[in-house]
């Protein structure tokens, strides 16, 4: 088995308000959890001809391979289902302690499918004790209840004979009175720490939670999830998804003891393995002390840092919202997720009033791309984002927009590039959804196309670019546009052989050559987020060490190939939804700007991205056909026929008919 | 490549797509020009194939079952003696356990350019990124071809200190924790 002992999938319908427990194991076998796992539960499940938000498509909460094992950085999980945003397959991971407790209660991953009649929280408790003293006992007569209980009797908190974990389904006007819509401190007004603090009141500290933003609640599509402690699942708008399914919150609480198939071995790999973490200067030393802001120089240096919408490749105000200046005035502090060594994430200010600071992509999207260099701003404006549940890198990028067709005199208000008030200003309008911020709400793609300027949208698959630009570092430009989620640079990032040299540094202004790599990185950040180990780890060790501490874990026989195998697997798959959903060789594109307009000046001056020849090449080494479909001996070889089959099937064999294009195309 | 191979021995390739560029057969790694670089098909022959290093098959297997996108082949002297009397090259030094961790070898009757050795090789390479064919020479992988060339060297390097800590009849003093887990896992 991949989890070394028991381990459930719990199956919520909320349309019946009933759970079922599923043994994951065939599953995990072949997906190693987390994202992979995920993925092959909604394209199992899910209806990709759909739209997005419909009850059907199910979201899932899953825990990895590695997930609380000692293996380096592996305290994650992560959150899969379909993007409002950009109507592909979407996931999300994060650190924390949610996934850790999900493991400690027995979970493997949490599935949801249906609509709640009315808002809830969902309540796992796999604790193995009894959990007095832990919280006020949980609901009465309303809950909705659990498979094998009669509606309106006390339910059980232990697990079962089995081992299945305890599962319910709590209205929030039962468990959370105070927050009824409408009212100051209701459920359509209260912010991530408010949140927060009334969950952890009722529930008590044992439990660890999820939940949709504010922004996502109010139905923004840049809606992001979030943590009990502070980490964000940003992109895609998976809080929306979440909220539309009338979830409040997921809580689980744990105690079960995790072991590994051979706990000797996996004993020396893991020390291996920090051995290689702390031998390395990115792990060791540029994250510990800067965090990823340290990138906010180095690109500047390359031409590689989009500014004001990438309308420029470097700036002046970079060095005032350098790593360097985030250090020296500040952050107070660095704390890591569960587990973790690196310890990357900035804290600024002490005690209990301590927030986290910003990380390079918020400092870039608020920052640079807007045109902002004033570093308090920037940090209030990412601290605005935790609290009211927006993706920093959409957020930041789609007020930039507005400011490039505002500039142009397409937009008859004042917003302007560098004016931090206004950002500040309109976060919080976007947060709430009202006012102009209710039209910035829901990405850039669809409020340039309302104002008929659909090139001031800098965007891959509905999805806005990080803070990376292709014209400086080629091969990202080929990541982004191949990416199964939009442009995103945590599916493959190049920064690594472009800019810092990991393994060994590539031209990045070089376009052939590059599709091999680009995939195996590809394949192994599929295996990160699976296994559930932080990226940043994959700075000091790739695909070997992954399949040593994988093999220890779970006691099964993997090579670097086995799990790079089950990579391709997973982009394949995401790929087939995205094929049926309606995307084409022509969504594997950039913007415009970034085929056909150089920077002026810097580093990267006179480059743009041939992106053609790249693209060719990249489904040459993928054995794709020329429209970028998995060919049949290619979907043969992934032992994938069983999905393509369901997902590609024509419509007149299906209850749905497909739409070309269906989900972008219709904005 | 100096103290790798001789003159004329030893080849090396990158993968593009699903083509391949090789090193001629019988060019010197050391002076090797434009027409030393022979492209042609990793599953398909075309008429490259004339001109290619006798190691195609090797290099062709190997890019059939593992994810390298770069093959260094050489044959660096300390690391071949090991592998006439060893299993495995397993590094003493720091910067080889860090590396590298283990160095399998592999066996062949016919050691040049057979499909018994591609067989082999290309097995071993799904599970580390440098192996020795005993007798002959190394094989290592990479991303790009200066990381597969970082491989080739640090083998040699640690294989020497291997070499030499036995000729010279040193029992080494362990400065590593754990250091039998290095040759058992």
């Amino acid at each position: 088995m991949v989890h070394a002992q028991p381990a459930w999938t719990i199956h919520y319908d909320l349309d019946k308000a009933a759970a079922r427990w599923v043994d994951p194991e065939s599953s995990l076998l072949s997906f190693l959890g987390g994202r992979g796992y995920g993925v092959e539960i909604v394209a199992r499940l899910g209806a990709p001809a759909a739209d997005p938000l419909d009850p059907r498509q199910p979201f899932v909460l899953a825990a990895g391979a590695l997930t609380g094992t000692a293996a380096p950085s592996s305290g994650r999980f992560a959150a899969v289902g379909v993007s409002p945003l950009t109507g592909t397959i979407f996931d999300s991971n994060a650190g924390g302690r949610f996934g850790v407790r999900l493991r400690q209660a027995g979970v493997a991953a949490c599935v949801v499918t249906g609509r709640a009649a009315e808002w809830c929280v969902l309540i796992i408790d796999g604790r193995m004790e009894a959990p007095a003293g832990s919280g006020r006992p949980v609901g009465g007569a309303k809950r909705q209840g659990g498979e094998g209980r009669a509606a309106g009797a006390e339910p059980r908190r232990a697990p079962d004979a089995e081992g299945r974990p305890w599962v319910s389904l709590v209205p929030v006007s039962e468990l959370l009175p105070s927050l009824q819509p409408g009212e100051a401190g209701g459920r359509d007004r209260v912010t991530s720490s408010e949140l927060v603090a009334s969950l952890r009141e009722v529930l008590g500290p044992a439990y660890a939670f999820v939940f949709p933003g504010l922004s996502g609640r109010r139905g923004s599509l840049l809606g992001s999830l979030r943590t009990d402690d502070r980490r964000n699942l940003g992109r895609g708008g998976l809080g929306a998804a979440l909220s539309a399914k009338r979830i409040l919150a997921v809580a689980v609480a744990g105690d079960r003891p995790l072991h590994v198939a051979d706990p000797e071995r996996f004993s020396f790999i893991t020390y291996e393995a920090e051995k290689q973490i702390a031998a390395n200067p990115v792990t060791s030393k540029a994250l510990p002390e800067f965090g990823t802001a340290v990138l906010m120089r180095l690109l500047n240096q390359a031409g590689a840092l989009p500014v004001k919408n990438f309308q420029a490749s470097c700036w002046d105000g970079a060095e005032r919202i350098s790593g360097e200046v985030v250090r020296r005035s500040l952050v107070t502090g660095r704390k890591g997720c569960m587990g973790c060594r690196i310890r990357c994430t900035p804290r600024v200010g002490a005690g209990p009033a301590a927030v986290e600071g910003p990380e390079y992509e918020s400092l870039w999207a608020l920052g640079a791309d807007c045109g902002v260099d004033d570093l308090k701003t920037v940090h209030e404006g990412n601290r605005l984002c935790g609290e009211l549940g927006l993706d920093t890198i959409s957020a930041g990028a789609t007020i930039a927009c507005a400011m490039e067709i505002a500039s142009k005199g397409a937009l008859a208000r004042t917003i302007k590039f560098g004016d931090g008030r206004r950002v500040l200003q309109l976060l919080r309008e976007m947060g709430h959804r009202e006012g102009f911020g209710a039209e910035l709400a829901d990405g850039s793609l669809r409020f340039a196309r309302g104002y008929q300027r659909p090139e001031a949208s800098i965007q891959v698959k509905g999805l806005e670019c990080p803070g990376y630009d292709p014209r400086g570092m080629v091969g990202q430009g080929l990541a982004y546009a191949t990416s199964n989620r939009g442009a995103c640079h945590l599916r493959a990032n190049m920064v690594g052989p472009e800019i810092l040299g990991i393994p060994k540094m590539l031209d990045r202004f070089a376009a052939s050559g590059k599709s091999g790599i680009l995939i195996n990185l590809q394949h192994l950040s599929a295996v990160f987020d699976s296994a559930c180990v932080c990226k940043f780890a994959g700075f000091a060790f790739g695909e070997e060490m992954m399949a040593r501490l994988l093999a220890a874990s779970t006691g099964r026989d993997l090579s670097a190939q086995d799990i790079l195998f089950t990579g391709e697997r997973i982009w394949n798959l995401e790929r087939l939804w995205n094929l049926a959903a309606g995307f084409t060789r022509r969504d594997d594109t950039l913007p415009e700007r970034l085929l056909a307009e150089p920077p002026a000046k810097g580093p990267s001056a006179g480059h743009v991205v041939e992106l053609e020849p790249m693209i060719e090449e990249y489904y040459r080494a993928r054995g794709w056909g020329r429209e970028g479909e998995p060919t049949q001996a290619k979907i043969e070889a992934l032992n994938l026929a069983e999905q393509a089959r369901r997902l590609l099937r024509r419509p007149e064999e299906g209850k749905e008919e497909r739409t070309e294009g269906r989900h972008l195309r219709a904005v | 490549m100096s103290g790798l191979v001789s003159s004329h021995a030893g080849n090396m390739s990158v993968r593009i797509g699903d083509r391949l560029v090789i090193t001629r057969r019988g060019s010197m790694m050391g002076r090797l020009r434009p027409d030393d670089l022979i492209e042609t098909g990793i599953y398909e022959d075309d008429s490259g194939i004339a001109l290619a290093s006798s190691e195609i098959i090797t290099h062709r297997a190997v890019y059939a079952h593992t994810s390298a996108q770069a093959i260094v082949h050489t044959h660096p002297p300390h690391a071949v003696v090991l592998s006439l009397v060893e299993d495995a090259v397993i590094p003493i030094d720091s910067e080889g356990s860090y590396l590298l961790h283990k160095v399998p070898v592999v066996v062949a009757e016919k050691t040049i350019g057979s499909e018994e050795m591609a067989q082999v090789l290309s097995k071993a390479l799904q599970t580390h990124k440098a192996c020795l064919l005993r007798g002959h020479g190394l094989f290592c992988t990479g991303n790009m071809l200066e990381e597969a060339f970082q491989w080739s060297s640090a083998v040699e390097s640690s294989a020497r200190i291997v070499y030499l800590t036995h000729r010279a009849g040193i029992v080494p003093r362990e400065y590593r924790l754990k250091s039998e887990g290095y040759g058992e896992w």
